[in-house]
Order: C-alpha cells, then sequence, then structure tokens
C-alpha cells in the first residue's frame, strides 16, 4: 500500500503538470484556430500559400519564425488549416516544423548548451530536413486527403451536428457571417446559422421553424463583430474539449512511463550509435516535454548518450510525443498517425546516428 | 419560444468551471509552484481568464439552444483532470522520483540560466566523479588550495539561492577553493559516486515538475552511512577541487567536504527552479 501511495502520489503530480502546463497553450491554439476559422478565408490561404510545392514547403517550415506556437498549440490550428484548404503536406510540415523552428524554441537550445551553435544548428538542420522530407513524401500522394479522418472536416461544429448537418455548410458563409447560396448570392430574409446564439436579434438556426426564421430581423442589421466574437467563442468552446481528450490520455500515458520506467532502463544502450539515438528517441516520445524546455532535460543527458542521440531527444520528441499523437488522432487516420511516427521516428534515428558516427560517438 | 436546455453544455459548463476553480486555488494558494515554474505564473493566470470567459459564455448560452444533445463520452477524460487534483495529496516531488531518474544526476543543468558565462559546459557530475575504490584525483595547484578564506562570510546556498551559488561555483571553481559552504538539501546516494561520497540534492524544475532534474554537488564525508538517504539535512563544509579523471573541457569540479550537518525541517518550496529568464 505504500508502495501504491507513492507512485500514485508520483503519478498525480506529474499528470496534473503536464496537464496545467499544456493548457494554457491549448487555450491559446484553439483561439488562434478559431480566429482563423472566422476571420480568415480560404481564399487568403490560396494567395498566399505558394503553388509550388518546394516552395510551399519551404514556407511551411519556417513559419514558426513569425509564428511561434508549441506542439499543445500547433495541431488544432494545423487542423483547422485542413478545413480552409490548406494542402494536408503543408499542415503535416508546419506540425513537425514549428516546435522546433521558432525563436522562443531556438533560443532556449542556444542557452541550454551555454551558447554553442553546434547543438542548436543540428536541431534546428535535423528538423528543418526532417519536416521537409516528410512534407514532400506526403505531397507525392495523390489523394493526401484519404489520410483525414472523416470527422476532421466537421472539426467538431458542434451547431452543425446540432442543425443535422455537416461543417461544409460553414464554407458557405460569407465575410460577414452570412449563410450564401451555391451561387454566392445571399438569398433573401436568410438569416444566420451555426455559430450564433439564436436568442440575439436576428439569429436564428436554419433548423427552426419557419415561423421562428420569419420573426427575426434581417442579417443585414445584426452587428458584425458580435456575431464573429460569439462564433470564435463557441468554436473556442468545442475545440478546447474536442483536443482536450487528447491531452488528458496523453499526459496519462506519459505520466505512467515516467512513474514506473525509471531512465536509467535504456542506459544499457548508450554505447551503440543506433540503439543510443532509438533510445533518446523513445525517451522523448515517452517523457512528452516541451519544446521550449526539452534541450534544457536533453542537456542534461550529456555525458550518458552519444551527442547524435541527444540531439535526436531534442528532434524526435518535438514533433511527436505521446500527448500529441492523441492529439493527431483527431484529425488524421490511425494508419496515417503510424507512417508518420515511422517516417519521423526513422529519419530522426538516421540523422542522430549519422551525427553519432561523424562525431565518433563523442558525448 | 420553446426553451430546452442542452446536457452538453451543462457538462460543458461544470467541466469549465472545475478546471477554472482548479486554476484559481493554484494561483491563489501559490500551490502552482508544486507543479510548474513561476514563469508559468502569467500563462496560468491568463488561462485562468479565459476559461472563466469561456464558462461565462456556455453558462449564458445554457438555456437558449433549443436542440438537445447527447453527453459524448469524450468528457469522462477531462473528469480525471479534477478528480486527480482533488484525490492529490498536492505535495511536490520527492526524492522516489529522484531515484527513477538516479542516472541522470547532472550538474549540468544549473548552467540554463542564459547569465551564465560562455564557459564551456561543466558535463555531467556523473562521468567526472571517479570510480568507486578510486581515490579523488589530485588537488589542484599549491597556489590555488593556499587562498585563505577564513575571513570570508560562508557561501549560503538554500532554496532561494541554490542554483545562483551553485553556478556561481561550477562557473569559476577556482576561486571558491576552500570556502565554507552551507547548503540545505537532502541525502541522495547513487552507485555513481566513491563509496565515500552522495549528492547534496534538489529537484529543479525547467518548466513543470515532469521535467524535474536532479541537481546539486557531491559531498565527501568518512561516514556517509552516518546520514540518512532522502532525509533533508543543513550541510555545512568546505568546498575543494579535483581535476576530473576523465575530462579535458573542465579543469576543476567543486566537492563539499563535510564537516557538520543536522537535520531540518524540509522547506515548503522544495523545489528550486531552472531555466529563470
Amino acid at each position: 500500500l505504500p508502495n501504491f501511495t507513492q507512485s500514485f502520489n508520483l503519478f498525480t503530480t506529474v499528470f496534473l503538470s503536464i496537464i496545467l502546463e499544456a493548457i494554457p497553450f491549448l487555450l491559446l491554439g484553439t483561439f488562434l484556430s478559431s480566429i482563423i476559422e472566422v476571420f480568415i478565408s480560404e481564399k487568403f490561404f490560396e494567395k498566399y500559400i505558394p503553388r509550388n510545392r518546394f516552395a510551399a514547403l519551404l514556407m511551411a517550415t519556417v513559419i514558426g519564425l513569425i509564428f511561434p506556437v508549441c506542439e499543445c498549440a500547433v495541431i488544432p490550428i494545423a487542423a483547422r488549416l485542413i478545413k480552409k484548404g490548406v494542402p494536408v503536406y503543408f499542415a503535416v510540415s508546419f506540425i513537425l516544423a514549428v516546435p522546433i523552428i521558432n525563436i522562443p524554441v531556438m533560443l532556449s537550445t542556444y542557452y541550454a548548451f551555454s551558447g554553442q551553435t553546434l547543438p542548436f544548428l543540428l536541431r534546428v538542420g535535423c528538423g528543418f530536413f526532417i519536416a521537409y522530407v516528410i512534407g514532400l513524401v506526403i505531397s507525392v500522394g495523390k489523394k493526401e486527403r484519404a489520410w483525414l479522418r472523416p470527422t476532421a472536416g466537421e472539426l467538431h461544429c458542434h451547431h452543425c451536428r446540432d442543425a443535422g448537418e455537416n461543417a461544409a455548410a460553414h464554407e458557405d458563409e460569407n465575410d460577414d457571417g452570412v449563410a450564401e447560396s451555391p451561387a454566392g448570392r445571399i438569398p433573401e430574409a436568410q438569416p444566420e446559422r451555426h455559430y450564433a446564439a439564436p436568442s440575439r436579434p436576428g439569429v436564428v438556426l436554419v433548423s427552426d421553424p419557419p415561423e421562428t426564421a420569419a420573426t427575426s430581423a434581417p442579417a443585414p442589421t445584426r452587428p458584425k463583430a458580435r456575431a464573429k466574437l460569439a462564433r470564435v467563442l463557441d468554436h473556442s468552446v468545442d475545440e478546447f474539449f474536442d483536443n482536450g481528450k487528447y491531452l488528458v490520455m496523453g499526459a496519462a500515458i506519459a505520466s505512467l512511463f515516467q512513474t514506473f520506467v525509471p531512465r536509467g532502463a535504456l542506459a544499457g544502450l548508450t554505447q551503440s550509435p543506433v540503439l543510443s539515438s532509438a533510445a533518446m528517441g523513445a525517451i522523448a516520445y515517452v517523457m512528452s516535454i516541451c519544446s521550449q524546455t526539452d534541450a534544457f532535460v536533453a542537456r542534461s543527458f550529456m555525458g550518458q548518450f552519444p551527442a547524435g542521440a541527444v540531439v535526436g531527444f531534442m528532434v524526435i520528441g518535438a514533433m511527436m510525443d505521446i500527448k500529441n499523437t492523441a492529439m493527431l488522432g483527431k484529425v488524421f487516420k490511425k494508419r496515417f498517425i503510424a507512417i508518420l511516427f515511422a517516417m519521423i521516428f526513422g529519419l530522426g534515428v538516421i540523422a542522430s546516428t549519422i551525427i553519432n558516427l561523424l562525431s565518433g560517438g563523442v558525448t | 419560444m420553446k426553451t430546452r436546455v442542452n446536457l452538453e453544455r451543462i457538462v460543458q459548463c461544470l467541466l469549465l468551471l472545475s478546471l477554472f476553480m482548479m486554476f484559481d486555488s493554484l494561483l491563489t494558494t501559490n500551490a502552482i509552484g508544486l507543479y510548474l515554474h513561476p514563469r508559468f505564473n502569467t500563462a496560468a493566470t491568463a488561462a485562468t481568464i479565459a476559461l472563466a470567459l469561456l464558462f461565462f459564455w456556455r453558462l449564458v448560452g445554457l438555456f437558449t439552444f433549443r436542440k438537445n444533445t447527447p453527453v459524448r463520452l469524450q468528457y469522462i477524460a477531462f473528469l480525471a483532470i479534477p478528480a486527480l487534483f482533488l484525490l492529490s495529496p498536492q505535495q511536490p516531488l520527492d526524492a522516489s522520483f529522484a531515484s527513477l531518474r538516479g542516472a541522470s544526476v547532472d550538474n549540468a543543468t544549473l548552467y540554463a540560466n542564459p547569465q551564465a558565462t560562455a564557459a564551456p559546459p561543466p558535463g555531467s557530475l556523473a562521468r567526472s566523479m571517479p570510480v568507486p575504490d578510486q581515490p579523488p584525483a589530485e588537488e589542484p595547484a599549491a597556489s590555488e588550495a593556499l587562498v585563505d578564506h577564513s575571513h570570508e562570510p560562508p557561501l549560503i546556498a538554500d532554496s532561494l539561492s541554490f542554483v545562483p551559488v551553485l553556478k556561481e561555483i561550477f562557473d569559476d571553481p577556482g576561486k571558491y577553493q576552500g570556502r565554507r559552504l552551507i547548503v540545505y538539501g537532502w541525502k541522495f546516494s547513487t552507485d555513481e559516486v566513491a563509496a565515500n561520497r552522495f549528492i547534496i540534492a534538489r529537484l529543479g524544475i525547467f518548466c513543470c515538475a515532469a521535467d524535474a532534474e536532479v541537481v546539486g554537488i557531491i559531498c565527501q564525508t568518512e561516514k556517509p552511512s552516518a546520514l540518512i538517504d532522502n532525509v533533508w539535512y543543513r550541510f555545512e563544509g568546505i568546498l575543494r577541487m579535483e581535476k576530473p579523471a576523465d575530462r579535458t573541457d573542465v579543469d576543476l569540479e567543486p566537492y563539499l567536504v563535510l564537516e557538520s550537518y543536522k537535520p531540518i525541517t524540509p522547506p515548503k518550496d522544495k523545489y528550486v527552479y531552472l531555466n529563470q529568464y
């Protein structure tokens, strides 16, 4: 019983610490995602994302320099981008690169290694390379949207579900949040639907009975800003819960590992360039540490693991860990996640092993 | 207009309220330090405000939806957060966690502060320490060893000063040769140090308790077994330096020759916080 109590206390402390750290960033991600949904049209992305896939991938991998979000926030945003018509390969490269190639993470890596530039450059270089290559591989596929879960397009559109519609209905809305006909015209006396609460003047659900709709004021009289804010808040709540459940599950699994698996369990693998890289990748995956701080933890492995394996820890862990694997499950099919995991892990281990070999296994 | 209650929204309301109360309670009681680095207080405060906003938004819209929806199972996962929060003893991680991390005892973590000098990383204690049953490496040159620190007050490494004081010592070990040091921490035994040595340890966190690392300084005494593992002590002794046997990038590394110790009540804030920027 004492052991159980001790383990339980350890588990709850680690679990709550992961949750408490992640929730602010999850909220940030859901707010940003909702703002994208409400305020940015598909045309915006069509206009600014290059049609050339090589240029688009370059953009996806470095966009974190002006859009710094961590891995908890990046998945809801990427999911929203996909829904807005952004290519899947762009979104995947964005998910993989942004947690590494952004200013706060780059600075933390630089500081963690006492101002040494090599670990910093290796991390950024490997992160860029892996994110770019994986995006490129995905872009070769002709049916990249087949990897999305059927519900991914809906993205927890609560009100659509309530109204018995699908999320495509959202895409019929113009910039004012007013539903348009397929021809792009606003039907006469057509009220807004979905994200505005029906109690407000001029706002009703499409599923409302005709007499209710008829009593509503015409859409143009409704304050645009208020309706858009309402949509942002509604989206944010739904998205918070939809993404959060995966965060909770991931945090629970990571906490179980941290509670019951000693870090030294993998210490026997440190002599091999390949196995040490794989071991560090596995540790990073299990620990699920935020990419802004993992460099400090990685540095604590210096002296025990070869340099390449430490770089692998910082690259693989930032791109994929238990908690964001669970969150990816909301957007992509399981098979795709398994392939993505294999590519990240495989490329990460290869890159780490090459560094190990080039550095002569220096720790 | 017929008004119905939407069950799913009620569940969302309750969960948002519980999360808001959890954050608020942790912030107002300062217990958030058990889980997060203080630099996350701003983010936690922002999250509290955001949760309150979302809660009130859902509350306002609670009775305005005219179609009921089933409560999805996903909310069970969220119940785990307030449930574990209420069941949790609200205690910091202790030595049992350090044991899980035992293989990574590493003073390099002390250098996480960007204010640290650009000196080469000191590497891990584990590697730099002599293997058991081997005598410590030679002490530094006589000119360094003979610096008289008797007129200087002792260095004190308590909860607040643990990281900066040890960082300073590791940054410039020669300067502190022979200096008296008082350290507050617990005894952490590990096979990776010589039989007459142990680590005076604290758990340092970078971001949250999940990334806690053992940080500390080697302590040498004739009878380490007289001290109990994982018990908090006030350690007092003289700093000595040694040349690491297997390192080329570090000239000297410090250790404390123990002169006296006494058990103490564990401090209120058991962690030390790294990476304070």
